[in-house]
């Protein structure tokens, strides 16, 4: 399948690292990412999650900071905070006796965007960007998540 | 050295926990003893596979410990614990302005207690209470039932219980010495307003249990290789330090008198 107005495809390559990880190929990258959940503290590479909360950044953070700049909205600096809650994470361990299904049962995505922009041009800008952006809109089809965006100043 | 791992269970009462476990399982791995690691919810399920083979070896808390000599009528062995399961004692503790100075002062008095099932902070501490005549019923044993099936292992109804006794709630309240040396350290108890008002006898805690069967050639193994780990070593400190422990001692069963007396006062296993 190739790309048309209808949809556009992407596709990566990875191969199984000890240890529960893979190795990711795409174009000519490549990334290292660890288990798709750690509970490890010490875990030295970004987990699946972690990676996945990165990508949600990107497609919502990531966006809107292209439609401000496209609309010369003045902005010096955007954080974001993300977390995601895993529910029955007993059963993602295998632990017998644990009861229901891991899923991702809540993300929630708090951005604070500094800058002279008026204020009420930056929440448009925001909205659009929720309109637009593809893995937000598939992952609020699925579970919990609240993209929220504070302005600082 | 057999090729046949040791199958080892163990109850998670944290995700995190897991960690300990899989880094336990390399180590044994790295020194040629394979060892398998299966994780349960509770210890009842856990010494349920222990009775039925489906694990060789169980990580059993005290109470788990006497469930399992209770269902293989006194078979199972001990065979090794932390040092630092060694003699563990509880506290009751009280407001340091109580008027309360001997354990018989807390008839009529409200006494917050853990899990139902924790050994450090109901069963042990109520055994304590009715060594000094004080039967259920002579205080109001106000429990606090979190995650029960994981013997206190979770230490939430502990800290409940300090915090029922912070708000007014209780009179006295049952904890583990482990447990009052590191909340007074971080803030959470402040030593000034609370003191210990008695103490238990020495008891024991975790042990690896095995069944009777379990062959000498795959237990003694799995001993050597454990009792290999050195806290003088950078590379099992670390380990260590998760677990809680500086040694590996080898198991005893004199420790859990306390327990099992307790146990048959309040008829724990004929609930």
């Amino acid at each position: 399948m190739t790309d048309s107005l209808d949809r556009a495809l992407v596709s990566v390559r990875i191969t199984a690292e000890p240890g529960g990880g893979v190795s990711l190929y795409a174009r000519k990258e490549k990334a290292v990412i660890g288990r798709g959940w750690s509970f490890d503290i010490a875990e030295p590479r970004l987990s699946g999650a972690e990676v996945l909360l990165g990508a949600l950044a990107s497609d919502v953070v990531g966006l809107f900071a292209r439609i401000a700049a496209q609309r010369r909205l003045g902005i010096d600096e955007i954080e974001a905070k993300l977390s995601a809650e895993l529910a029955a994470p007993l059963a993602l361990l295998g632990v017998v006796g644990s009861a229901g299904e891991p899923h991702y049962q809540a993300i929630r995505l708090r951005a604070y965007v500094g800058g002279s922009a008026d204020p009420a041009k930056l929440v448009e800008a925001w909205e659009e960007a929720l309109r637009r952006a593809p893995l937000y809109n598939t992952l609020r089809r699925a579970t919990v998540v609240e993209a929220r965006m504070q302005v600082t100043s | 050295m057999s090729t046949k791992p040791v199958i080892v269970g163990a109850v998670l009462y944290d995700p995190k926990v897991s960690v300990i476990w899989e880094i336990i399982r390399d180590f044994f791995e790295s020194n040629q003893c394979p060892m398998d690691v299966k994780l349960y919810a509770d210890y009842d399920l856990q010494n349920d596979a222990l009775m039925a083979g489906e694990i060789d070896m169980a990580w059993n808390s005290p109470l788990a410990w006497l469930d399992a000599q209770r269902r293989s009528g006194g078979t199972c062995r001990a065979i090794a614990m932390r040092d630092t399961d060694r003699d563990r004692v509880s506290h009751l503790i009280v407001p340091a302005d109580s008027p309360a100075v001997t354990v018989a002062d807390l008839r009529g008095k409200r006494v917050a207690l853990g899990a139902e099932d924790s050994p450090q902070a109901r069963l042990i501490p109520q055994g304590l209470l009715a060594r000094h005549g004080l039967r259920p019923g002579d205080y109001e044993a106000i429990r606090h039932d979190l995650l029960v099936g994981l013997h206190g292992d979770h230490i939430g109804g502990e800290k409940e219980a300090f915090f029922t006794l912070s708000r007014g709630g209780a009179d006295a309240s049952a904890l583990i010495d482990l447990n009052w040396e590191a909340w007074t350290k971080d803030g959470t108890i402040d030593p000034v307003k609370y003191r210990v008002l008695a103490t238990t006898e020495p008891y024991d805690h975790c042990v690896f249990a095995v069944r009777d069967d379990f062959p000498a050639d795959r237990e003694e193994p799995w001993l050597e290789v454990l009792h290999r780990m050195s806290y003088d070593d950078p590379t099992h400190r670390e380990m260590m330090d998760l677990e809680g422990l500086k040694k590996w001692e080898p198991g005893r069963t004199t420790g859990f008198d306390a327990l099992a007396e307790a146990c048959e006062l309040l008829g724990f296993f004929n609930r």
